[in-house]
């Protein structure tokens, strides 16, 4: 896996407030081309808002980020082309069928790749009858399959993930994952994962960091961290994200 | 009974605690608004200063109407949400304090009104316009009916209840007859308004939360906005121009779409067609049959109903922002998307066809009332009033329809406040400038509600194109 180069994305002491609680305060972070990076932090610990901001949805109070090379404030074309992007909350255009939505986006796309999206459809259990169907008529697990494929559809480059399994059964699970590594992972992509599903973490990523207090406190290749710790990922998660005002004394 | 410091909780709760005691009925252009209305009540009907009554009549009348307004937008949203399932099952105690609040609200401001305009039916009149409008809150939408039946009772009741019924009315056995049937359906929409618990109430607050949150009180109803649902004809044209704009890859069209077809222009074809519609049986009612009572119905419709029709066109606009707000995550996907354009081409692109779809509304709506208005062979007077009326109300919809949406842009209750304000001061001074010149106030209706629709959209114009990018709207803070 091809993981030198320039980092494809750099945030440097980004900081980012709501009201009077500091989400993100001073983070650093890169990441480098091909890299399959799982972030790993507490409920509210800011993952969500970290990776709005990464790619210039929210805007920061300090700091800057950078991807491709570019100032994310001033994306060019070309390097929003190359951008896929699960939100945590897949609010569909309900009103639309899954055709209709595919074929909206695939307007906005220079680059669609159509055997894919037939490919995926087909196997994920989109038939005929469901791509007529509204948005807004499908389960939550099948909104969430279509805003995969959507995310997956024009081939990005960067794929950020927020808990994209968070409403599929284990077995849309098993399906997506086995998708991320052969469709996705395989041809050089670099993929920000968020999920509380440490399992699904353990079989896609090879490198973990930890968010905490607005900081990534901890990050390196998976492998070497639970060999390094000798404790399990759970394990792992629970020491560094614990808070140092919810350890209990013995 | 609860304790009476129980009461007082509660109603600080939903009333003087709501939004941190920072909303905008408390605010100081609302107060002044109500200072100015009792400067001017006072000076136009006070004609006797030692006339103590009239002008204690005119002061409650005034302090009626604010508390009118509080406990429509402040106490029963504010309540309701308080009244949850669980709430109501487990703390039925706080149900029935509510209860009691709501109903003791709702006899304060229907009794001061009626004291003021010294009429107890006035009195109620706004007690029915309240409840109307406490169940439309409550998710009884067809509760519609009654707030315009109750709003144009004055002069509809005369013409169609036959007049011995009328004469009944007015005599006060009539009267105490429609006190009782009054009272019992305040009741009812009580019960409605609070449900005990179970099922029911699961099902009817999540239809609740999304009424309160179309009527602007997002703070105590974080629910999504509501999604009107266009009607079969409107989706077939919203679906022609999806291809259409896809097929072009038109970038402006295509952002404009994504905010759904209650947004695109077709959603109100229905609407044109059912008023020209009413136009057009009244028409055929006149040629059919020229008696009296007939022609004093098509009157009145043609006059006030035509006249109450343009409230359709102030509101044309306010799906916008609601629609802006739907859909955050897919508005995030389509600004990262390459033909979106940077920030400031999108929020051009995005101003201009906010603009494009309002004046589309605009223009079908008022193509419809004129059209209407003329079928009805109402006269060239009444067709250019209902031009101007149509343009007041189209400078209404024209509020807050640009704006900073990555803060907060689209409808809200306060704007809806200013809008209200600025077309009665523009209706007032078109008033005074036909009466200086000795003619009709509607050439300048016109002409000032385009001037300053016009000015509205450039000053908006230019704040949207400086301000963060509208997508994703409302998250960019």
């Amino acid at each position: 896996m091809n993981t030198v180069g320039t980092p494809i994305v750099r945030l440097s002491s980004v900081a980012k407030r709501f009201g009077e609680h500091a989400v993100l305060d001073g983070l650093d972070w890169q990441i480098l081309p091909g890299q399959i990076v799982g972030l790993l932090g507490r409920n509210g610990a800011g993952k969500s808002t970290l990776l709005e901001c990464m790619l210039g949805l929210r805007e920061l109070d300090r700091g800057s980020v950078t991807l491709f090379g570019e100032d994310v404030a001033a994306l060019s074309e070309a390097a929003r082309a190359r951008i896929g992007y699960v939100p945590q909350k897949t609010d569909l255009f309900d009103w639309l069928t899954p055709d209709q939505l595919l074929d909206y986006f695939k307007a906005m796309y220079p680059r669609w790749n159509d055997a894919k999206v037939e490919g995926l459809l087909g196997r994920w259990g989109f038939g005929a009858r469901l791509r007529r169907t509204p948005v807004k008529r499908l389960s939550g697990g099948e909104q969430q399959r279509l805003a995969i494929i959507r995310a997956l559809a024009h081939d990005p480059d960067l794929l950020v993930l927020d808990e994209p399994v968070s409403a599929l059964d284990p077995l849309g699970r098993r399906d997506f994952l086995r998708e991320l590594v052969d469709g996705v992972i395989e041809r050089g992509t670099t993929v920000v994962f968020s999920t509380h599903i440490l399992s699904d973490l353990e079989r896609v990523a090879f490198d973990l960091a930890f968010l905490k207090e607005g900081r990534i406190v901890l990050q390196g290749q998976a492998d070497a961290l639970l060999e390094n710790e000798k404790v399990s990922l759970e394990d792992l998660f629970i020491r560094t994200t614990r808070d140092a005002a919810s350890e209990v004394a013995p | 009974m609860m304790p009476l410091a129980q009461y007082r909780a509660l109603l600080r709760v939903t009333t003087v605690q709501r939004d941190g005691g920072r909303h905008f009925l408390y605010g100081k252009p609302v107060l002044g608004v109500f200072a100015v209305l009792t400067a001017t009540f006072s000076v136009g009907f006070t004609h006797d200063w030692t006339d103590f009554a009239h002008v204690a009549r005119v002061l409650l009348g005034v302090a009626a109407s604010w508390l009118a307004l509080a406990w429509t937008m402040l106490f029963l949203p504010a309540s309701m949400t308080m009244n949850s399932a669980a709430h109501a099952r487990l703390l039925p105690q706080q149900r029935r304090g509510l209860l009691h609040l709501a109903a003791a609200g709702w006899a304060l401001v229907t009794c001061a009104m009626a004291v003021a305009a010294g009429d107890w039916r006035f009195g109620l009149v706004v007690g029915m316009l309240l409840q109307a409008f406490a169940l439309v809150f409550g998710a009884r939408p067809l509760a519609l009916v009654l707030v315009v039946a109750a709003g144009n009772s004055t002069w509809l009741a005369p013409m169609l209840l036959p007049p011995a019924v009328v004469a009944a009315f007015a005599g006060p056995a009539g009267q105490a007859g429609a006190t009782l049937a009054v009272l019992a359906l305040g009741t009812l929409s009580l019960r409605w308004l609070y449900p005990a618990g179970g099922d029911a109430h699961l099902a009817l607050s999540a239809r609740q939360a999304t009424m309160l949150a179309h009527a602007g009180a997002h703070d105590v109803a974080e629910g999504p906005a509501p999604h009107k649902h266009a009607g079969p004809v409107a989706l077939r044209v919203y679906g022609a121009a999806l291809r259409r704009a896809g097929r072009r890859r038109d970038a402006a069209r295509l952002l404009m779409l994504g905010l759904g077809p209650v947004a695109h222009w077709s959603a109100w074809i229905g609407g044109a067609f059912s008023i020209v519609l009413i136009g057009v049986c009244a028409r055929l009612a006149l040629w059919w049959t020229d008696a009296e009572p007939v022609r004093a119905l098509v009157n009145g419709v043609g006059g006030l109903g035509m006249a109450s029709m343009v409230l359709a066109v102030a509101f044309s606009t306010a799906q916008f922002g609601q629609q802006l707000r739907r859909h955050a995550g897919e508005e995030a996907l389509l600004r990262l998307t390459p033909l979106a354009g940077d920030v400031k081409l999108l929020n051009r692109r995005l101003a201009g066809q906010l603009l494009r779809a309002g004046l589309l509304n605009w223009a079908l709506l008022t193509a419809a009332i004129v059209a209407a208005t003329y079928v009805f062979d109402a006269g060239d007077e009444a067709v250019l009033r209902e031009f101007a009326l149509c343009c007041l109300a189209g400078q209404v919809a024209l509020t807050g329809l640009l704006g900073d949406y990555a803060e907060k842009g689209g409808w809200s209750l306060a704007l809806a406040f200013q809008a209200a304000v600025v077309a009665a001061l523009d209706g007032a001074a078109s008033v005074a400038l036909g009466w200086w010149n000795a003619g009709t106030p509607w050439p300048w209706m016109i002409a000032l509600a385009l001037a300053t629709g016009a000015l509205q959209v450039l000053y908006s114009r230019r704040r949207m194109l400086a301000a963060p990018v509208a997508f994703p709207a409302g998250r960019m803070a």
